[in-house]
């Protein structure tokens, strides 16, 4: 009797089998709202802005002038954070060292790229002094890099100045050098007197291109890469008077050598006593304000001294979800001319205020803070910084107890961009942690 | 020979492909505890109001009693493979939605080993789990913020039965089975915090065995009465977790554990009574009351809480004569009803449920037990009240139930 039974088992299996392969998934397609009240989240949000932040201003005595390829010139008064001052030192060779000997010396200029590159006034007229440096562009003492105090020793006469409206638009700045200095580097060349490079560093170790000291306008940037020294000279027994010319260009090889001397007269300003990078200076003794400087290499730093007390909360039971610090810009600090910029990086601090490692996210990424401009014209400008990696770092790992975050905008040594922060108690806007923590096992 | 190996190979397939499925349900009640109970049963009780305890499996299966195993004739095998299709309307005060869902209801066979006893094996889902809740909201503690969620969920458990029942003597059966109940339930939950997320991914797998005992007494010829008891049982739980969040634009794993300890899911103790009488030898009544002690278990869910359960069923089936010649003579007619108060309080008020249920049994041979049944149930679940939803659904099962006599030498072939 089973055997007429057979097919129809299975038919029926295959059939059932058919169904669930094809099972219907209705549920998944379509969401259905089933009314307020019918659950809940498995979840608890909790948002705290209670946690301590201290927040402190410190300097380091100096930064490594490296990165971009600019240098800046460049002097202006900034009234909280002085007279910040920029100095360019480059040395220039040619490619080749021979010139015809028919050849006779015209003149010899400097071009500067402009690189875009500007801070303070530039509708402000501007005077570029050049002199001739005395002593070879080299690094100190087991040094490996340029420092924004690093100095080279140059020759007092000025043999190249333009005063100047700068236009960042156009293409570069060019200033004729004296044809004094021009026919010596001319002659040396062409009778074979200099024959490399070595030979001519002894005739010619760089410029020295300095800002006037009184000017109060603008530093601008200008592209190495595209700064040269051009010698023009003619044939004039040829008919033609058509100019040839040699281009001297910076050094693009391993033994790069240029740098900006940046520096700053902090006398009078709110910030004269920041000194030292193991000397902060708290927001409270600084008119609960912190200040970040770019090319002088002032910053503010910001510790989490309580954030263990998060344990307490939920028995441990839970974890950050999101932790921004949250830093008001007050407009009476920033202008057009003296611009914050839109981001920030974010660095560790050790218990002395050495950068141990940008901090990065779980991602990989490194952290960076970015300030929210979307409220400007209410003068409510913000800067977030997420922290959550540094404070889950804080809460497990105790040397991590003692460490800070350091915030330094992106070109922190090729720039001489400022902010000024509300400090953790000011009374306009006192900056916070805003953190959410999560609890899902409940 | 070969037809049982292939019987029993199919129903192996089948009940593999079975265990991988998944969201066998839609329905948002499903949310709670294990999901929600399987709804349909074996054979002609889906169409019985699903009752009928004091039913015999001498000639369908019946999975309701362990003691209907003793009525198995020596050397009878039965074998029952169904399938349902569900379609649910859910409606809340602002909201409403139609789905449908199909699947396997059960396979189950049975041996008669001796004049006295028989033993069999099933498998059927217990719980189905399916939903998906959009826009569930919250506020965050210490600020006034709201954060909306997401959840989904899926899985059940199945149930492998193992029954035996025995004579005691003429009027008194008795049975006892054991069920291994095992599956696992998945729930994701997503939450949006303004431009930020969280997803949380919960898979947790139960397992435990229970034991059941069951009665059937014959009064007379035409009464019989039955009990069952299902002993409590806490089905231990491992829960793999695996939570992520995207901040800032940046995913990140906050965590992912493997086989952490959950607290273990408790099944009640559950009493049933019922009776069965035959009026004039063509219509047969039954009814069941059953109770389930879901207070005892003592468990608390999200929201809803577990309160007892008091069930229901009544069931009528006629057939004319099973000796007529007429096909239609031989076609059986079942009608049905049952009601529960719920075994899930939401906010106050009890999930209750309603249905009526109808079916016929086609036989499928002259000689033997074999038909195949359908039935049609409709039903309510929950009202529509602020906080509960209205489920109204359509229930179709189909059933094969075959039976035959095995290790019997045939004279004829």
């Amino acid at each position: 009797m089973m055997n007429r039974l057979y097919p129809i088992i299975c038919c029926f299996s295959i059939f059932t089998a058919l169904i669930f392969i094809s099972c219907n998934n209705d549920a998944l397609d379509d969401a259905y709202d089933p009314g307020t009240g019918f659950t809940e989240s498995n979840v608890r949000v909790v948002a705290i802005d209670t946690f301590a932040v201290t927040m402190s201003t410190f300097r380091y005595d100096s930064i490594v002038n490296q990165g971009q390829s600019r240098v800046l010139v460049g002097r202006y008064s900034d009234p909280y954070f002085g007279i910040v001052k920029a100095t360019a030192f480059a040395d220039f060779t040619p490619a080749t060292y021979s010139l015809d000997e028919e050849a006779v010396f015209d003149s010899i200029v400097v071009s500067l790229k402009y690189d875009g590159f500007y801070y303070n006034d530039t509708l402000l007229q501007k005077t570029i002094k050049i002199q001739e440096l005395a002593k070879e562009i080299r690094f100190r003492n087991n040094q490996s890099y340029f420092y924004n105090t690093s100095d080279v020793e140059a020759n007092s006469a000025i043999i190249g100045e333009k005063t100047f409206y700068p236009r960042i638009s156009n293409d570069s700045l060019t200033i004729r050098l004296t044809d004094a200095f021009g026919q010596n580097l001319f002659d040396k060349i062409q009778s074979n007197i200099v024959n490399d490079q070595e030979q001519f560093t002894d005739y010619f170790k760089g410029l020295k291109i300095a800002p006037d000291d009184t000017e109060d306008a603008s530093i601008i940037g200008f592209n190495i890469e595209d700064t040269y020294i051009r010698i023009y000279y003619s044939f004039p027994d040829q008919s033609s008077s058509e100019s040839e010319y040699m281009d001297l260009n910076y050094r693009s090889d391993s033994d790069k050598k240029f740098f900006s001397k940046i520096e700053s007269d902090r006398n009078g300003t709110p910030i004269q006593n920041v000194s030292g990078q193991e000397n902060e200076s708290s927001s409270g003794s600084l008119n609960n304000l912190t200040y970040i400087q770019s090319g002088i290499g002032i910053t503010t730093k910001v510790t989490f001294p309580n954030i263990r007390d998060i344990r307490y909360i939920n028995n441990n039971n839970g974890s950050i979800f999101k932790a921004n610090l949250k830093v008001k810009l007050n407009n009476t600090y920033y202008n057009k001319k003296l611009y914050p910029g839109d981001s920030l990086y974010v660095y560790v601090l050790d218990q002395n205020n050495d950068i141990l490692t940008p901090l990065y996210n779980a991602g990989g990424d490194q952290v960076a803070g970015y300030i929210d401009y979307s409220n400007e014209e209410v003068n409510q400008v913000y800067l977030y910084v997420p922290v959550e990696d540094f404070l889950e770092k804080v809460i497990t790992n105790s040397t991590y107890l003692n460490y800070g975050l350091a915030f330094i905008p992106r070109h922190f040594n090729s720039t001489t961009e400022r902010l000024i922060l509300n400090g953790e108690n000011n009374s306009d806007y006192k900056s916070r942690l805003e953190l959410t923590y999560i609890i899902y096992d409940k | 020979m070969i037809n049982k190996i292939t019987v029993l190979s199919l129903l192996f397939c089948t009940a593999k492909i079975f265990s991988q499925s998944n969201n066998q349900t839609s329905s948002p009640y499903s949310l709670f505890g294990l999901g929600r109970l399987n709804e349909a049963g074996v054979g002609k009780t889906n169409a019985l109001g699903k009752s009928g305890i004091a039913y015999s499996s001498e000639t369908e299966l019946n999975n309701l009693n362990p003691a209907s195993y003793a009525g198995i004739l020596k050397n009878s095998f039965l074998f029952d493979i169904g399938i349902k299709g569900e379609k649910n309307n859910m409606a809340t005060i602002d909201d409403q939605k139609t789905t449908t869902t199909y699947n396997f209801s059960n396979i189950s066979m049975a041996l008669g080993l001796t004049d006295k006893s028989a033993i069999g094996f099933s498998l059927s889902p217990y719980s189905d789990v399916g939903y998906f809740l959009q826009g569930v909201t919250g506020t965050v503690e210490g600020n006034t913020d709201v954060y909306s969620s997401d959840i989904e969920g899926s899985g059940g458990l199945n149930n492998a039965m193992l029954t035996y029942g025995r004579k005691f003597n003429s009027k008194l059966n008795l049975g006892v089975n054991a069920s291994y109940y095992f599956g696992k339930i998945e729930e994701t939950e997503v939450i949006t915090i303004n431009n930020d997320y969280l997803s949380i991914n919960e898979k947790s797998y139960y397992r435990g065995i229970r034991f059941g005992v069951g009665a059937q007494y014959k009064v007379n010829e035409k009464l019989d009465v039955a009990a069952v008891v299902n002993l409590p049982v806490s089905l231990s739980g491992k829960q793999d977790r695996l939570v992520n969040k995207i901040v800032n634009y940046y995913g990140a794993q906050v965590e992912d554990t493997e086989g952490r300890d959950i607290s273990s899911f408790k099944l009640p103790l559950e009493f049933t009574i019922g009776a069965k009488y035959v009026f004039e030898e063509v219509l047969t009544v039954n009814a069941d009351y059953k109770h389930s002690f879901w207070s005892a278990a003592n468990m608390e869910d999200n929201l809803g809480s577990f309160t007892d359960q008091d069930f229901i069923g009544i069931g009528f089936e006629y057939f004319r004569n099973k000796n007529r010649y007429s096909y239609f003579d031989r076609i059986r007619y079942r009608l049905g009803f049952n009601a529960d108060n719920g075994y899930l309080e939401v906010a106050g008020a009890r999930v209750q449920n309603v249905a009526v249920t109808s079916g016929i049994g086609l036989p499928l041979s002259r000689s033997v037990n074999s038909f195949l049944n359908l039935s049609y149930s409709y039903g309510q679940r929950g009202v529509i009240t602020t906080t509960l939803t209205e489920e109204k659904y359509h229930l179709f099962t189909v059933n094969i139930s075959l039976s035959d006599i095995w290790f019997k030498k045939r004279k004829y072939d």
